[in-house]
């Protein structure tokens, strides 16, 4: 089983060389290495440059300004069997390729979901390792046992080549590729499975402002994936319960937050202590699971960040759905040094 | 994630979990399949209409008790105005 890599990089200084290295330091090594190069401005080519020996890197003729365009424009390249999708600013663990070879030795694997960890930098970073852990040690295990993984991680994906080249298009109709590319796979039946133990490391926004603009380009992309596929759910149960469940809460308790919050403040905090209680609980759980002992204190500033969740998924449910004001402006948060 | 915080689906899902341990079923085995095409639909919808009133039903009950509760602002409002009436009369 030939196993390619393809990492599409713009403007990358900063956590390239890291990503590179990582890649490199594997247990069981990957067959092929490809970078592209979306013509980044800064020292980006000549990182890649320096690994010639060990990678293959390609450029873009012209910037692209999306990720999934430099995807589809490397992807041409592999030759491998297996194709493993990962971004510029993440590391990926010593056995990744050997977990991954793994989980495609089930010959109906199609596509296989690595696990993402989010690098410590501050208290934004812990909320969503919170969130990541909540997200792959519950959502993602049950969906495992229901066979229907909401979404393939951009930052740890594999797929099988041809089945990749035959059922999926590139359409750069909306924010989140990879949410596009697990919806089209579960369309035709394909068989999505979770490997906790192929994991990857990403960085995260580490300023408000950052974390807002992914929040944006996130549940915006969501929205816009379901106007786009929301037509499949009725023929396929799970997807419909699992849409359904993800979609109605998020949008009605939104709304219900900021309302009780009008109604009655007094009951708002009484409802905020009891939940923070139940997050705490949540919390000390992924703490132990994750052996990450910040994680039990994350609910405590996580607190402040449901509301901000909650706005931005209520203003791209108006812009998207109701207005249908489609943005596909990409957003590149800001890299910060990463080192191997 | 694709919900803006945890909530009922993260409960829901950990039930899911415990059925499938509790229960032995197999990964990847549905609890129900139906092959035809129509009776799928209809399910389907029906599963999308149960979800949304389970959801909707949940926050109209958490919307009741902060209207009805003796902090609600609707109230405090309501008996400052009975305080005038109160003083008129």
């Amino acid at each position: 089983m030939k196993i390619s890599l393809l990492v599409p990089c713009y403007n990358e200084e900063k956590s390239l060389e890291a990503s590179i290295k990582s890649c490199l330091d594997q247990t069981r090594p990957f067959d092929e290495l490809i970078f592209v190069n979306d013509c980044s401005k800064d020292s980006s080519p000549e990182i890649l440059s320096r690994y010639s020996g060990f990678i293959y890197s390609y450029r873009t003729p012209k910037n692209t300004g999306n990720k999934s365009s430099a995807q589809e424009y490397g992807l041409q390249f592999i030759n491998g069997d297996i194709v493993v999708m990962t971004d510029a600013d993440t590391l990926l663990s010593r056995t990744f390729v050997e977990e991954i070879e793994k989980s495609f030795s089930d010959s109906q694997v199609v596509a296989v979901a690595g696990r993402v960890q989010s690098i410590s930098y501050n208290w934004l970073t812990l909320c969503r390792a919170y969130e990541y852990a909540i997200g792959q040690n519950i959502h993602k295990v049950a969906q495992g046992y229901i066979n229907y993984i909401f979404v393939m991680p951009g930052a740890a994906s594999a797929f099988r080549v041809d089945a990749f080249r035959k059922n999926i298009s590139f359409d750069h109709d909306t924010l989140t590729e990879d949410l596009d590319f697990t919806y089209k796979l579960h369309d035709r039946n394909l068989k999505i499975i979770y490997n906790p133990k192929a994991i990857s490391y990403t960085q995260d926004p580490a300023d408000l402002k950052n974390y807002i603009n992914q929040l944006r380009r996130w549940f915006g992309g969501g929205w816009q994936n379901l106007l786009k596929h929301y037509t499949s759910a009725p023929l396929n149960l799970i997807m419909a319960f699992e849409l359904s469940l993800l979609y109605f809460e998020g949008l009605i308790f939104s709304i219900l937050l900021f309302l009780i919050i009008i109604i009655n403040t007094w009951m708002a905090l009484m409802l905020l202590i009891g939940y923070l209680g139940i997050a705490t609980l949540l919390g000390v759980w992924m703490a132990i699971k994750e052996k990450r002992w910040t994680l039990a204190i994350a609910p405590f500033p996580y607190m402040i960040l449901i509301f901000i969740n909650a706005y931005i998924y209520l203003e791209q449910f108006i812009k998207e759905v109701i207005f249908r004001r489609r943005n596909l402006i990409w957003f590149k948060p800001e890299r910060l040094d990463l080192k191997h | 994630m694709m919900t803006p915080f945890i909530g009922l689906s993260t409960f829901i899902h950990i039930l899911l979990i415990l059925i499938y341990r509790l229960f032995h079923l197999k990964q990847g085995s549905h609890l129900f399949i139906y092959k035809h095409r129509s009776i799928k639909a209809l399910l389907g919808l029906f599963i999308i209409f149960g979800m949304f009133s389970f959801i909707f039903v949940s926050a109209v009950f958490m919307l009741h008790a902060s209207v009805t509760e003796e902090h609600s602002s609707i109230h405090i409002i309501g008996n400052y105005i009975n305080s005038f009436n109160y003083y008129e009369s």
